[in-house]
């Protein structure tokens, strides 16, 4: 797995590229909490580069969400790929993120929002 | 059904990658279509860190072996370990509907384990030995 981030506007797309599993998750929390603790609490990540993603990876990307909604910002999700979006509809996740097709849509989610 | 592959690893967490390589090589060879590869990796993955982080105790890990079965319109995909037997139908149920504060990550691996696969037997402790055993149509 690889992420690299890019801050556009005030907020900061995350590129993750590879599986968020069980093996990978803990480095993409380490990361995202990363971008938390520099104050970046509005994130996307762009999941249009990960085929495959297990229960640890949701886990990791919940507890993403919580965080940055607890400081204020939110944690959306575009290009999610099918199979990969399969396994966060099974588990509920569809109705507690916010997941745009693109990155420039879920960057213009947020400038909306002011 | 006829036996396609074998692989024993230590049930330790630095063995996922050749197990999760195993599966979807094999699996590959077999199933058309990726989506299927993609639900029996899931599966074994659940399966296997369910075995390595509550059955085996640390520092003291057992092996686990995966088998896979297949004829013409089934996979089957066997884990058998020697850890402290588990309970699946014991596993709680996540709960899908709660709001994003009160929602928990807790037993998704089961549950997906179950949505993903069209049949889940589960033997515990016959000589010592537990099967799980995860059935998938190839079609």
């Amino acid at each position: 797995m690889d992420i690299t981030a890019n801050d556009q506007d005030s907020v900061t797309v995350v590129s993750i590229q590879g599986s968020v599993d069980s093996m990978t998750a803990e480095a993409f929390l380490m990361a995202m909490q990363t971008y938390l603790g520099q104050g970046k609490n509005r994130l996307i990540g762009d999941l249009s580069g990960v085929n495959y993603a297990s229960s640890a990876g949701l886990r990791a990307i919940l507890a993403t969400l919580k965080e940055s909604r607890q400081k204020g910002g939110d944690f959306r999700l575009a290009a999610v790929q099918p199979a990969v979006l399969k396994v966060l509809e099974l588990s509920g996740f569809t109705s507690i993120l916010k997941i745009y097709p693109s990155t420039d849509q879920a960057v213009a989610s947020f400038a909306t929002e002011g | 059904m006829e036996q396609v592959a074998q692989v024993t690893v230590p049930g330790r967490m630095d063995s996922l990658p050749t197990l999760l390589e195993f599966v979807e090589n094999e699996c590959g060879k077999l199933a058309s279509d990726g989506l299927i590869t993609f639900a029996v990796k899931l599966a074994v993955e659940e399966a296997c860190v369910n075995i390595i982080q509550y059955g085996y105790p640390a520092g003291n890990a057992g092996a686990i072996t995966v088998t896979m079965l297949a004829d013409s319109e089934r996979l089957k995909v066997i884990i058998a370990d020697r850890a402290t037997p588990f309970f699946p139908e014991e596993a709680p149920l996540p709960d899908l509907t709660a709001s994003w504060e009160e929602r928990r990550s807790g037993g998704l691996g089961w549950y997906l384990i179950r949505e993903m696969m069209d049949q889940v037997e589960y033997e515990a402790g016959v000589n010592g030995e537990n099967r799980l055993i995860l059935t998938k149509a190839l079609k």
